[in-house]
């Protein structure tokens, strides 16, 4: 872009969001070009220029953004939304330049509805400050995530997250209640004021999900929780992981644990064993029941015939809050995997009778190509149908060449996500997509990717928002 | 130390750096970055630019902005399970700044202030006597006492008198060097400082030195020790002192009829780990007391009085925020036990509230 165009743009975006909310400088676009995402890391280690943005924008309003949104698509320049920027997928970096639009200054908590349960807030809030405002009135969203404290509301939202209550509280998507949203032309709309009706198809799950490709959330309800009575916690060692899928499913047959995990051989005897201290061989599982103390006294008894029926070891209330208390050490420098070590997270969701084929197929299609990786899963989100698993590949000694470890790194999630594909799995659970899996969203969702693809050219026919990201 | 790329950093500030740098865990914690939303004004992302100086980027005027912008309150390393202190890079990056002449010009003028006249404020520091200067205690003032709060001062001594502890001052006072550390790090000019007010304290031959301001409390208490700058007196915190001296003593203390909310001075909780003594002096005086949702260890910063000299601006976006956390809660009376705290507070107060020293309180109540 020519300098004398290039400041033309800038004063349009210092006129939309205030002269101190637009930075060019060096020190606010480095600090944009790293996420989660390990190839970012891998790039920003060995000293490789990163992806920067020409400008960044602050906006303060859904009406800064729509502001923005517009002069983006005169001039037709690309707007990567970033939140707190902990995704792992690579979905915030803004690998096409042009604006990075960045919503942390929309983060006031608009109301909360105690007569309905609700609250409200702008979606650049960091999600542990909205769940302390819960808090304060003694409520919870129950949206307690590893990345509560790093993410944002509105990257929650952006990538379908999910948090360590989900099986007895649900996914992000089931705990949003309406959404504000200002779209690539820059008309700010809102969906129906409640998640169930019978108005058409579901408008407001259009967006949870989009990644930035179809708008820019900024404002959302959840439902609140009431706190639980009590919480007890509950741990045991199956003598295989599959005992353990199968007790899994017959649990929630009967009641919905706050949390569920099921690790399996590998994990149980690393990471568990590491953090938790479990030192026995077998596949572990913790979670808690809560709520009302004596549904949960009922509950805990019908808990313990189903483990009876699978002959697995009580390892006590101990290490299941053990496990609580240390929920988020796991992800601490130190504790969690880090460069120089390659790794990823390839999570997938599945029907009861494929978990086992799934987890099997990823784990030979990882571990029997490539030399020197290993893998460990855990089951972490139930649901009546299925579950999640969690699975994860470590490399401990990676090729040192960034060229040479981003193609294996690509390689090995090809293998392992195509596994998962071909076992009736799918792309992802709860991380995204990004830039990591979107070469293989058509493989996903094959001619169905249309309907996602007419949807992009309708809201955002210059493709704008979020290049390369979601394989739209 | 390591020497890369011109830019200077110890060792253990490019461990921590590269540590922080993929980690987003404390960003909730961080009163900058929470006001001002500026993905910058991360431990994380400050860690990363340091990262990155190591392997080739060039420090600039930007950079060296950046990481002024940063209370240096500790909230993130309180909140690292691992251990890791963000603060140990951002103060070695303040240094660089300084040598590489890069330091923003607003910074520069309270350094110079710093450096022509002992204190952050360029103005000739008034002094205050105590009741002997043949007692055992000394008490030390500091600077924003002593130029911006001297009512403070007057209630603090006041209390003691009413509690029959003579105590003496320093004619002079020299400066802890707390905000000059803060300001430029780990350098010559801070350690000359310190042992400039340890010789003069060594002199005193007192026993205790009862700091009122948390952060020179903090400053002689721990940075002293690693800077092997020994001080042959036992350092109190001036909360924890007339906790002790409330607990002990027969004086009558008429209860306060005062309902209020307590901030927890981030140097006195994270830092010396003080958070039950203001508690219990509040107590001591009927006080109701109704804790703000994130208090103790996890209170957010409001500014430190050194921050605000230089970010006024940004100083009154970290106070806001705390005062709005105080409005949350069912009083209007907020208590401070340091100056700073007060300074920084007080020149947000929300229209209907008010900012009480904890000290002028319990003056009242001996009266």
């Amino acid at each position: 872009m020519q300098s004398f165009m290039f400041n033309m743009v800038l004063s349009e975006l210092e006129d939309a969001c205030g002269r101190d909310n637009v930075s060019i400088s060096t020190a606010d676009k480095l600090s944009y070009g790293v996420d989660y995402f390990w190839i970012g890391r891998k790039w920003a280690d060995a000293g490789r220029p990163l992806p920067t943005a020409d400008f960044i924008v602050r906006p303060g309003s859904p009406e800064a953004v729509s502001k923005v949104l517009k002069i983006a698509n005169y001039y037709k320049i690309p707007v990567q939304t970033w939140g707190g920027g902990s995704g792992s997928q690579g979905a915030a970096l803004p690998m096409a330049g042009g604006i990075l639009l960045d919503t942390k200054r929309m983060n006031k908590l608009i109301a909360v509805d105690e007569m309905s349960r609700t609250i409200t807030a702008e979606t650049g809030m960091i999600f542990q400050t909205l769940e302390w405002y819960a808090g304060e009135r003694g409520y919870s969203i129950q949206h307690i995530p590893s990345c509560l404290t790093c993410g944002t509301v509105g990257g929650a939202l952006a990538h379908r997250g999910i948090g360590i209550m989900s099986t007895k509280y649900g996914k992000i998507d089931d705990q949003c209640l309406s959404l504000e949203v200002v779209l690539p032309n820059g008309d700010i709309i809102n969906t129906l004021p409640v998640p169930k009706h019978a108005a058409g198809p579901d408008l407001m799950q259009m967006f949870i999900g989009s990644e930035g490709t179809l708008g820019v959330i900024t404002k959302a309800t959840f439902k609140l929780f009431e706190l639980p009575e009590t919480r007890k916690f509950y741990s045991f060692l199956f003598k295989t992981f599959g005992d353990g899928i199968l007790a899994g499913r017959d649990i929630l047959q009967k009641m919905k644990p706050s949390i569920l995990r099921l690790y399996d051989e590998a994990e149980t005897v690393s990471i568990i064993k590491k953090i938790v201290g479990v030192e026995k061989h077998g596949s572990f599982m913790n979670l808690a029941l809560e709520g009302n103390a004596e549904i949960v006294a009922i509950e805990e008894k019908m808990l313990r015939e189903i483990i009876a029926r699978y002959d697995a070891f009580d390892t006590g209330e101990e290490y299941g809050e053990k496990w609580y208390k240390n929920r988020v050490t796991f992800f601490y420098p130190g504790h969690i995997m880090d460069i120089p070590q390659m790794f990823g997270t390839m999570d997938t969701v599945a029907t009861y009778d494929r978990v086992e084929p799934i987890y099997y197929a990823m784990k030979h299609a990882v571990e029997d190509n490539f030399e020197g990786v290993r893998f460990i899963a855990h089951c972490s989100h139930w649901y009546e149908w299925g579950t999640m698993i969690y699975d994860r590949f470590i490399m401990d000694h990676p090729p040192e060449d960034p060229d040479e470890a981003v193609r294996l790194h690509n390689e090995i999630w090809n293998a392992g996500v195509r596994a998962a594909l071909e076992n009736g799995g799918v792309i992802n659970d709860h991380h995204g997509v990004g830039l990591k899996l979107s070469r293989l969203m058509k493989e996903q969702y094959g001619p169905a990717m249309q309907v996602f693809e007419a949807l992009k050219k309708g809201l955002d026919p210059n493709g704008i928002m979020n290049p390369y990201k979601l394989g739209l | 130390m390591s020497y890369e790329n011109s830019v200077m950093f110890t060792d253990r500030a490019y461990t921590i750096a590269e540590a922080c740098r993929f980690c987003w865990m404390c960003r909730h914690c961080c009163p900058v970055g929470l006001r001002t939303g500026r993905e910058i004004n991360t431990p994380r992302a400050k860690g990363l630019i340091i990262s990155l100086l190591k392997r080739g980027t060039a420090y600039d005027r930007d950079i060296a902005r950046a990481m002024y912008e940063c209370t240096l309150c500790g909230a993130c390393s309180n909140d690292c399970v691992t251990g890791y202190e963000p603060p140990v890079y951002i103060r070695e990056a303040r240094t660089q700044a300084l040598v590489d002449e890069l330091v923003p010009p607003e910074v520069m003028a309270v350094i110079k202030h710093a450096a022509e006249t002992g204190n952050i404020y360029g103005e000739e520091k008034p002094c205050y006597v105590g009741t002997s200067s043949e007692a055992d205690v000394l008490v030390y003032i500091g600077d924003t006492a002593a130029c911006r709060t001297p009512d403070l001062i007057r209630s603090f001594f006041s209390v003691l008198s009413k509690l029959d502890v003579p105590f003496r001052t320093l004619s002079d006072e020299p400066t802890s060097g707390a905000d000059l550390y803060d300001l430029i790090g780990d350098v010559d000019e801070v350690r000359t400082a310190c042992k400039k007010l340890a010789e003069r304290i060594r002199k005193t031959g007192v026993r205790t030195v009862v700091c009122l301001n948390p952060n020179d409390a903090a400053m002689l208490a721990r940075r002293y020790e690693d800077f092997s700058i020994p001080l042959p007196a036992k350092v109190r915190t001036a909360t924890s002192f007339v906790a002790d001296l409330l607990k002990e003593s027969s004086v009558s203390v008429t209860s306060q009829p005062l309902r209020v909310t307590y901030h927890d001075n981030v140097r006195l909780s994270r830092e010396l780990g003080e958070t039950d003594p203001a508690r219990d002096i509040l107590a001591a005086l009927g006080v109701e007391l109704h804790e703000m949702f994130l208090h103790g260890k996890l209170a957010h910063d409001c500014g430190s009085a050194v921050f605000h000299a230089y970010a006024p601006d940004l100083c009154a976006l970290t106070a806001a925020g705390r005062w709005e956390e105080a409005a949350r809660t069912p009083v209007r009376t907020l208590v401070t036990a340091s100056p700073e705290d007060y300074l920084v507070l007080s020149a947000q107060t929300p229209e209907g509230y008010e900012v009480k020293d904890l000290f002028a309180i319990v003056d009242e109540a001996l009266a």
